[in-house]
């Protein structure tokens, strides 16, 4: 693991790359430590832990409480991820291949969640569906969520389809296949791994969100970060850190699931 | 089998670029015709209306004489072969040529039993199962070909099939694509940039530019009877000579180069139309192909003896450049230094300078007698009588 | 985009197609655009306190969020700490980057990228809560010192600015190593290899080659923690004091806690406005290199952020 193009003994690549092994071990060593405190078998977190249990996670996976926060997020996050991507697979699909006016426009709108911030779009739904007189709805935060992540499967099924290019569907075509048929037969089944992948990040993004989910239904529909949110203010148990494993095994494990069907996510 | 006619098709994409302008072309039934030309001319736009995938702004496309300018794409029974081949990735050889039997309704053990034949007919028995990727280049080609005619479609289209491979590849499959045509019949359009290619595959060549078709003939018309400077500046070498007319006598037009010699050549093609009168002083272009030019060495007997009494005083250039040489007509000679001899397998190649700098090719086949001349040694070129070609400028 | 050929635009499925998109324009819409309307409206009602608003045009909101110091003050500590943390994860990130893309195994390399931007995706909750216990007295940090005999008891620094802090990096540092990763991976190796074999010392390389060269990722990446920051609620909440704390805090704290819908949107509106301002001018700044504040937020894009 040499540097190219550094030489070996300079005292700068010396100091870089005991920066490099610094910098990984301040990414790593919270989320470790965090793995640790959850074992603890003490009502409070200490560390290093003083013993080894799994009674965390058993009140994790039976105490009402958090059960249904995961049950609440699962719910959420599963319905917003379905939602966002009909969303993006139909603007995705029509803008690509057919002439819409505005095209252009409608496209950046399905982009645009991504560049407000969170805070923001929370206020305004508070607003919105205040004024409406429909607050605190888990449809709202379905809703909600399937909006403000839409932006993901739109990339990934747009990039989907740009790999795809237009000669394989004509090729279909000029076999005789009417549109609805090269649709079928052709492009979805070639990207049906960017539907997915994207499908799965609008899931793992709304099942990580925080302020958006306690703006528009904090009161009344509690997703797990809510609840590690509000139990973090006025506890410090270990089934807090054991939530948070959870959280950060499943969320792993997703990823790399989406980064292997999108073909590398980012490289 | 059909034949394809092209009326006055003109299409402009929405960015503004006028793609194929006016084109009219017929492709008689089992012809195999080439749309030749450099990039950007609009080929593959006039291959893709035949298909069906783009539409003309105004004129007709005909296939079998009927009127499908308004025809989809899938209605439109065209066999293309795509420039990327566009097979399938998610379907295996098999599934790939039975594609379009399957979209014809044709009941699958029958579709099978035709896609079979098809692979055996490209020399892929055996490989119905591979998937795309798991097959070489030329096989991918000859999928691809199998894919396009199993469904017996009245045209076949292909889109400069050969451009990704290289030359030894390229020539196999030239052959197998001639020889499976000649056998089923099929008329055929061809796309390619690469004019060997057209003069050895195809019956007849469409030569375009600008969107527009500048000529029409078999290989051999338009190789030896190109209409403009460009179609004889793209097919084959040449030597292109501007000037003006001196005259016209007999067969041939006498034309003055801009250097001050004199060259005769056969007037221009009048397609059909009649011949018009060249008038003196008419500015024209003369082209000669490099094995129609014969190289003398200096002074030899013959070589400047025959050069026409000193005529009408030449351009200013001539005067300056025409040095001892003076003036030479069809049957004289063009004084030139030898700049470069090239031996190009069969070929033999001398790269000529005039005293006015333009540089001239001239090639001797093998075997033909060859003149010693080396670098930087005077000497003299004559045109073949007969072989210069009078253009329009 | 450019049509498609070949699928007919006109004709039933076109049709069909144009009326398929009334689905996600009007969810975009009704759920996008109109919530954001409605923010903008409602930031000039009148706060019943305990009752909601009522409609009304007037502009206390605003004229209470820029005439109260406090406020004021929370804008300005809001840009001063984005700007703190967009210098040092830029500081801590470039270094790490470069040694990261010059790793000749592509393999080591795969697993350092994924490594190090492994958290992206982690909830800010628990990436914040994992610094709250090391950090604490009880874990971490504080029995380190203890142990190390810096301290006679163990102390703890959360809440707090050091907890703020170290939190706002731990949490943006990966968007700025995608950032750089994108910019540092496209500097051929082969060029400082040229430089060094004109006989420039690797240092001299690096601040002729490698640095011009990576500047616009680096600046996209600056940029791109910067605005991030001024948007994020959950660290200063759980890390901070009120000293510490944020505008998003101070908006959250004011719909949530305090029912006042209107002040909260009116600071919203300011927020974005500000936003808005410095996105687009840093976006000039920048110029070539896109910056998009929240493409990257939310998602590693190869580092482009787009
Ligand atoms: N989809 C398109 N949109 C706009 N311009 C195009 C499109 N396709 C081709 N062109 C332009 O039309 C001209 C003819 O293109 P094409 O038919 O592809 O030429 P060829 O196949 O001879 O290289 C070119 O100038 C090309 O840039
Ligand atoms: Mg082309």
């Amino acid at each position: 693991m040499s540097g190219r193009g550094l030489r070996y003994r300079d005292p700068v690549v010396w100091s870089v790359r005991a920066a490099f092994w610094i910098v990984l071990a301040f990414l790593g060593v919270p989320l470790l430590i965090l793995a640790a405190v959850s074992f603890h078998p003490g009502r409070f977190m200490t560390f290093p832990p003083q013993g080894f249990s799994l009674r965390w996670y058993e009140t994790l996976f039976t105490n009402s409480q958090w059960t249904d926060a995961i049950r609440n997020s699962l719910v959420v996050a599963f319905a917003s991820a379905l939602l966002a991507t009909a969303m993006a697979l139909i603007l995705a699909l029509v803008l690509d291949r057919y002439p819409v006016r505005f095209g252009a426009v409608f496209r950046q709108l399905g982009m645009l969640p991504l560049f407000l911030p969170p805070v923001i779009m929370g206020v305004a739904y508070v607003s919105f569906f205040y004024a409406i007189g429909f607050s605190g709805r888990i449809e709202n935060l379905i809703i909600a969520h399937a909006v403000f992540n839409a932006p993901f499967p739109l990339m990934l099924i747009s990039a989907g389809l740009g790999k795809v290019g237009k000669e394989l569907e004509e090729s279909a075509m000029n076999l005789g296949a009417r549109p609805g048929v090269v649709l079928r037969t052709v492009t979805l089944p070639l990207i049906r791994a960017d539907v997915f992948a994207g499908a799965l990040l609008a899931f793992i993004l709304s099942l990580n969100e925080y302020i958006v989910a306690f703006l528009v239904a904090g009161f009344t529909v509690v997703t797990l970060p809510i609840e590690l949110f509000a139990s973090l203010r006025y506890s410090y148990s270990p089934v807090i850190a054991a939530a948070s494993v959870v959280f950060i095994l499943g969320t792993a494990v997703l990823v790399a699931v989406a980064d292997r069907m999108a073909g590398g996510l980012w490289d | 089998m059909s034949r394809v006619d092209l009326v006055q098709v003109t299409k402009t994409y929405p960015g503004g670029v006028k793609a194929v302008d006016g084109v009219s072309l017929t492709v008689e039934a089992g012809e195999f015709m080439t749309l030749l030309g450099p990039s950007g001319c609009g080929k593959t736009t006039s291959l893709r209306m035949i298909a069906g995938f783009e539409q003309p702004d105004s004129g007709q496309v005909l296939i079998g004489g009927k009127d499908v300018t308004r025809v989809p794409p899938y209605e439109r029974d065209t066999g293309m072969v795509f420039q990327s081949l566009a097979l399938f990735p998610h379907m295996s050889v098999l599934d790939n040529v039975m594609y379009g039997l399957r979209m014809r309704r044709v009941p699958r053990p029958e579709a099978e039993a035709r896609a079979k034949e098809m692979l055996a007919l490209v020399q892929l028995a055996g490989y119905e199962q591979r998937r795309p990727h798991q097959l070489s280049g030329g096989q991918r080609q000859r999928v691809a070909f199998a894919r396009a005619l199993a469904v017996n479609p009245s045209i076949f289209l292909l889109d400069e099939p050969f451009a990704a491979l290289d030359a030894k590849l390229r020539d196999e499959l030239q052959v197998e694509l001639r020889r499976l045509q000649q056998r089923l019949r099929i008329t055929t359009v061809f796309v390619t940039h690469n004019q060997r290619e057209a003069m050895t595959l195809s019956d007849r060549v469409a030569v375009m530019r600008d969107g527009r078709v500048e000529q029409v003939g078999t290989p051999q018309e338009v190789y030896e009877e190109p209409a403009t400077v460009f179609v004889a500046g793209f097919v084959g070498m040449t030597n292109l000579f501007k000037g003006h007319v001196v005259a016209q006598d007999g067969g041939f037009v006498r034309v003055r180069t801009a250097e001050g010699f004199e060259i005769a050549g056969r007037p221009p093609r009048t397609n059909g139309a009649p011949p018009q009168a060249l008038a003196p002083g008419q500015p024209v272009t003369v082209s000669v192909r490099p094995e129609a030019l014969r190289l003398v060495q200096a002074g030899a007997a013959g070589a400047v003896g025959e050069a026409g009494a000193v005529g009408e005083a030449g351009t200013p250039t001539a005067r300056e450049s025409g040095e001892a040489a003076g003036e030479s007509n069809g049957t004289g000679g063009i004084p030139v230094r030898v700049d470069m001899v090239r031996f190009v397998g069969e070929l033999v190649e001398y790269h000529l300078f005039t005293p006015g700098g333009q540089e001239i090719l001239c090639t001797y086949q093998r075997g033909q007698a060859a003149p010693a001349v080396g670098q930087g040694a005077q000497a003299l070129v004559r045109v073949e009588p007969g072989e210069a070609r009078v253009l329009w400028q | 985009m450019a049509m498609r050929g070949g699928f007919p635009a006109q004709g039933a499925g076109g049709r069909l197609a144009r009326a398929l998109l009334v689905f996600p324009v009007g969810m975009l819409v009704v759920f996008f655009v109109v919530p954001l309307i409605m923010m903008f409206v409602v930031s000039f009602y009148r706060n019943l306190p305990g009752a909601g608003w009522e409609p009304a045009f007037t502009l206390e909101n605003y004229v209470r969020a820029f005439s109260r110091g406090l406020y004021r003050d929370r804008l300005v500590y809001t840009l001063e700490i984005s700007a703190l943390n967009a210098v040092l994860c830029l500081l801590i990130g470039y270094p790490f980057t470069y040694y990261l893309v010059r790793l000749a195994s592509p393999f080591w390399r795969k697993v350092g990228l994924t490594l190090s931007i492994s958290t992206l995706w982690l909830t800010y909750v628990v990436r914040s809560y994992a610094w709250s216990v090391l950090l604490s007295a009880t874990s971490g940090v504080g029995q380190l010192l203890m142990w190390l005999g810096l301290v006679d008891r163990p102390t703890g620094y959360t809440p707090g600015p050091v907890a703020t802090v170290v939190g706002l990096v731990y949490v943006f540092l990966p968007f700025m190593i995608l950032s750089l990763y994108g910019s540092l991976r496209a500097i051929d190796p082969s060029m400082e290899e040229a430089s060094m074999n004109l006989g420039a010392r690797p240092w001299r390389t690096f601040l002729h080659v490698v640095l011009p060269l990576s500047l616009p990722g680096a600046a996209a990446g600056a940029v791109m923690v910067f605005l991030l920051t001024m948007g994020n609620y959950v660290v200063p909440s759980i890390l901070g004091q009120p000293a510490q704390w944020t505008m998003p805090v101070i908006i959250t704290n004011q719909v949530m806690n305090e029912s006042n819908v209107p002040f909260g949107a009116a600071m919203s509106v300011i927020l974005l406005a500000v936003l808005g301002l410095l996105a687009y001018a840093t976006g000039r700044l920048v110029g070539k290199a896109r910056v998009n504040p929240y493409a990257g937020s939310r998602v590693a894009q190869g580092g482009e952020g787009a």
